[in-house]
């Protein structure tokens, strides 16, 4: 008889509040704007190591975030089997994504540096590829967590480079914008988080119960 | 029982009908594992509220509460027994045909 609760509309849907819940934090998207508004500003700057290390940090800070400022606010909670399971795909996929955009950095820079057959091209729409790639990651993060304002920055990037690539700006820029967007978002849905989760300052929660 | 609504609402189980209890039950019901913290944010009842009715609920062997130590920080962990499943989805499925058959 257990049937009515699991597939209960309700439980789905408290089960689903609790996780946006959780991410509603801001973290995913500081860290994808950072990585976004850092490649940009490292490319804008020649510094093009920095994305590259920050990107490789992004994940153990995520998960130290979580853990000093999510878990010690929100509370902790361990979500169902099937929501893990979910998880680690993704975690999976963007591995896989991550190498990805990794090789086809090499590629992009051996083909601009050595003036091979595929130069010209990425000179003239590597920052396509880019967005594209960009937005890849950030679609394959929404659909992990199951947080559809991911898809949203995933055509804001696209729009971006698009709009830079048609009006010649300054390429850089096109992916400058988007990351400081999705920063803001992020720092804006952090304080949001940190006003509605306070600190518990009393320490009673615990010993109380 | 089960044909007579009005007979089946005065058998309901008042130990999760009870506001509080029922939205407890509800949020372990959709996690595996939460603490104290986390149903304090969740239901928005007070810690002495809410106090209470865990220990109620724990009580009446619905929920089992653990405690533990975090990096030298005490952590109450909180999680739906099956029994407390299964008297959930009874109450679900009791107010579903009450309301079913009240209704019109």
């Amino acid at each position: 008889m257990l049937t009515y609760l699991q597939g209960n509309k309700m439980m789905n849907g408290i089960e689903k509040r609790t996780y946006l819940a959780w991410h509603g934090d801001g973290l995913v998207d500081l860290g994808l704007g950072s990585v976004v508004f850092l490649f940009g500003l490292g490319m804008q700057l020649d510094q093009v190591l920095i994305a590259p290390i920050f990107g490789c940090l992004a994940y153990p800070l995520w998960l130290i975030g979580k853990k000093w400022i999510t878990e010690k606010r929100f509370g902790y909670v361990e979500f169902s089997d099937e929501r893990k399971r979910k998880e680690k795909l993704g975690m999976v996929i963007l591995l896989l994504l991550g190498s990805f955009t990794f090789l086809l950095g090499v590629m992009g820079y051996h083909a601009v540096v050595s003036g091979g057959a595929g130069a010209g091209f990425m000179k003239e729409n590597g920052y396509l590829v880019l967005g594209i790639v960009f937005g890849l990651l950030s679609s394959s993060v929404g659909l992990v967590l199951g947080l559809s304002r991911l898809h949203v920055y995933t055509s804001l990037i696209l729009a971006s480079v698009a709009l830079t690539h048609t009006m010649a700006w300054p390429h850089p820029y096109g992916i400058i914008f988007p990351g400081l967007v999705i920063l803001v978002i992020g720092i804006s849905l952090l304080g949001q988080f940190l006003w509605k989760y306070p600190v518990d300052k009393t320490g009673m929660s615990e010993a109380e119960e | 029982m089960k044909d007579d609504p009005l007979t089946l609402i005065a058998g309901i189980d008042r130990t999760i009908h009870a506001p509080a209890r029922l939205s407890i039950l509800a949020c372990l019901a959709a996690v595996k594992t939460g603490d104290f913290t986390f149903l304090l944010n969740q239901t928005g009842l007070t810690r002495g509220n809410l106090s209470a009715n865990l220990g109620k609920l724990e009580e009446a062997g619905y929920v089992s509460i653990k405690k533990e130590f975090v990096e030298k920080i005490p952590r109450t962990l909180i999680r739906l027994t099956a029994k407390g499943r299964k008297a959930l989805t009874a109450y679900c499925n009791d107010m579903q045909f009450v309301i079913e058959n009240l209704g019109g």
